[in-house]
């Protein structure tokens, strides 16, 4: 297998589609790209739909007794996840901003989403 | 499930499957669905690298589930399936701890008064999916 082959075989994209409260989703999609991190495994993170809003920067989840989620994922550039994908349209229909997001992220569009996925041997979806 | 199997397990190319259940089995289909998945892969000849349980999902490896006897105990097929065939089965330990889904030493360790999870699943951490992902062709996630 050449290394290019053995990328692909390893390569990781974990999509997080819910809104950053309400339901642990956000947190354990996280917690395993932490884990991808860890163990050096090539990762594509793609946020789409309700879970543009986990990337938002202004977040004060305290009410409801949460940490904020945002805050967490401004450190994933420290953890050398770089590789971060935000679905151009459900940014639009929500009338948010790429200067909104916590950190640096590709905007994407649905055929670019497709191809991630295709490439992708592994797609992890909470 | 009716399953339509053209393919005899000779012909089938046996792929390995990763599958990560992050449904409760009282919540929906998604829990039930997965189990029925890893039998029809076994029956066609596949192979499952681990079956690892996170989330909500860790719920199917309580050995404290009481069902009506018309219904099927979910915990209790899983377990099944996992000692039958060997599987290499993984709870997920940050989340089963807040669910009160404690094996012997996690029990002895938070000293709780019991513990709650069948044998045949071991419980470990996320690693042990990442570390599956690599040696496996296949990934689903139910939940």
């Amino acid at each position: 297998m050449d290394n290019q082959a053995q990328s692909k075989k390893q390569s990781i994209s974990l999509i997080a589609r819910r809104a950053p409260y309400g339901s642990g989703a956000a947190r354990q999609t996280l917690d395993i790209a932490f884990a991808a991190a860890v163990f050096e495994r090539p990762l594509n993170y793609i946020f789409i739909g309700d879970g543009v809003y986990q990337l938002l920067s202004k977040q004060d989840p305290a009410a409801i007794n949460n940490k904020p989620h945002g805050a967490a994922l401004e450190t994933l550039e420290l953890y050398g996840i770089d590789e971060v994908y935000v679905h151009r349209n459900s940014l639009l229909q929500r009338a948010l901003n790429e200067d909104e997001l916590v950190c640096k992220v590709t905007l994407i569009d649905d055929c670019a989403l497709k191809e991630l996925v295709a490439e992708s041997i592994h797609v992890i979806n909470l | 499930m009716a399953l339509h199997v053209t393919n005899t397990p000779e012909s089938v190319e046996a792929l390995r499957y990763v599958l990560l259940i992050s449904a409760a089995p009282q919540s929906g289909e998604a829990a039930k669905s997965a189990l029925r998945f890893a039998e029809a892969l076994l029956k066609m000849g596949h192979h499952i690298e681990r079956l690892f349980f996170y989330g909500d999902g860790v719920m199917n490896a309580s050995n404290l589930t009481v069902m009506p006897q018309d219904e099927t105990n979910l915990p209790a097929a899983w377990n099944a399936l996992i000692e039958e065939n060997g599987l290499s089965s993984v709870v997920c330990v940050s989340s089963a701890i807040r669910r009160g889904i404690v094996d012997s030493a996690e029990a002895r360790r938070h000293e709780l008064p019991a513990s709650s999870c069948y044998t045949s699943s071991e419980i470990g951490g996320l690693g042990q999916l990442i570390e599956a992902l690599s040696n496996c062709d296949r990934t689903l996630s139910f939940g």
